[in-house]
């Protein structure tokens, strides 16, 4: 039978399902949301005693002592800067905190950011190619001034951990704000609903997951005002900017949550005809949504 | 008195040397059939018995009662030779992992 499990992490809305007729399908879905709450604890930058917190803290200091799992984490959004030659890039945070997103998304009010942060990201910009990531002594460095922000990809990164897991006990789907994955043994794909960006009420596409995932970049979601202008979290490291791309919102088709969060990120990043060259080069699919609503895909995307 | 009784020459046929003659060409001819049709019968039966006919398995196909999954609406049906006289151990096809969902369950958006 299957059995659902909802709760809140990361800001955000986590499902995860299970097929499965164990009597103890409760306990591994709680697993998952102890194992969300673990890497929030680890990776967000809004908590000051995470890992992630720390290592910002240090910035300029040297090689600062990490966790496993910052480590990994951070070593994969390396490895995304430099397949993307930095147009995915960890290191915006400060370029964040300059735009108004300098604390938990439901904090954010209209007043933008905290003079303080607007000096900072004018000073230090973003650098993914300055942080020093030791594996063997585990241990990262960051240059005094470059804060990493882990948001989006932790997510997925957590996504992926957690369809693992429960795959284990049957087949299984995790849904953390739209970044989706399903895990366990090959069955009947879950069909998943791609949203209108303009309009929530309407699917613009279902698609069938089996053992992939799903993910959805858009600058609709997360808005907010300062001094006037609208403002969304998705940075352009290349401006220290918000996104002013010809796209809207971006869902992407991809092996796991992981990269099917970066691929969506840089393609609304890099605008549609180098975006979907992005997708295609790496075997992904890509829903491309323009400002107009116009749609276009790339790779294998079902019709 | 004893009567000596001769015996009979025929039945008026003219009894001479060349009416045995005839006799025993009718049975040598009549034992001649009856010994040919022995061995061609006898050829026959060897035939038989070193060339069998071929067996046509008998092949029926018997259909399981349908198994279903909730919501599912996907029929397993097996199929067994009974030619084969083996007991009635059914192959079922692979199950489902777990039903077809006709709905999405969840949706993808920007967050």
């Amino acid at each position: 039978m299957l059995h659902e499990h909802r709760f809140r992490a990361m800001n955000t809305a986590v499902a995860a399902w299970l097929w499965t007729d164990s009597p103890l399908a409760g306990v591994r879905l709680d697993e998952v949301e102890r194992l969300f709450a673990q890497v929030e604890a680890e990776l967000s930058r809004f908590r000051p005693q995470s890992g992630l917190s720390r290592l910002n803290a240090a910035a300029g200091r040297g090689p600062q002592p990490i966790s496993s799992m910052l480590h990994e984490v951070l070593a994969l959004a390396l490895q995304a800067a430099r397949a993307s030659h930095g147009v995915f890039d960890p290191t915006v945070l400060n370029a964040l905190q300059a735009a108004g997103y300098d604390r938990s998304f439901e904090l954010v009010g209209t007043d933008g950011a905290s003079p303080q942060h607007r000096q900072k990201v004018a000073a230090s910009g973003s650098g993914w190619q300055r942080v020093l990531l030791d594996a063997a002594e585990g241990t990262a460095a960051l240059p005094a001034g470059l804060g990493i922000d882990l948001g989006g990809i932790a997510k997925g990164w957590t996504v992926d951990q957690a369809a693992r897991h429960l795959g284990q006990w049957g087949p299984a789907l995790v849904d953390a704000g739209g970044d989706i994955r399903s895990g366990g043994a090959p069955g009947e794909p879950w069909p998943v609903a791609v949203q209108d960006p303009f309009d929530e009420t309407r699917d613009l596409a279902v698609v069938s997951l089996a053992d992939n995932a799903v993910a959805t970049s858009s600058i609709g979601g997360r808005r907010w005002q300062r001094d006037g202008q609208p403002m969304h979290h998705l940075i352009d490291p290349r401006t220290g900017q918000p996104s002013c791309s010809d796209l809207h919102t971006v869902t992407a088709l991809a092996p796991t949550a992981t990269e099917a969060e970066i691929t969506a990120k840089v393609v609304l990043l890099l605008g549609r005809q180098k975006g979907q060259r992005y997708a295609e080069k790496r075997g992904h699919s890509v829903l491309c949504i323009d400002h107009a609503g116009q749609q276009s895909t790339a790779g294998h995307w079902p019709a | 008195m004893t009567e000596q009784v001769r015996p009979r020459s025929g039945s008026g046929l003219p009894s001479s040397g060349g009416g045995m003659a005839w006799k025993s060409g009718v049975l040598s001819a009549s034992l001649g059939v009856v010994l040919l049709g022995w061995g061609l019968l006898a050829r026959d039966s060897v035939a038989d018995n070193t060339i069998p006919a071929p067996l046509q398995p008998q092949i029926i196909v018997v259909r399981v009662p349908v198994q279903r999954w909730p919501g599912s609406g996907q029929a397993v049906v097996a199929s067994q030779s009974l030619a084969q006289r083996q007991p009635a151990a059914i192959t079922m096809a692979p199950l489902p992992q777990k039903p077809v969902f006709q709905q999405p369950i969840t949706r993808t958006r920007g967050s």
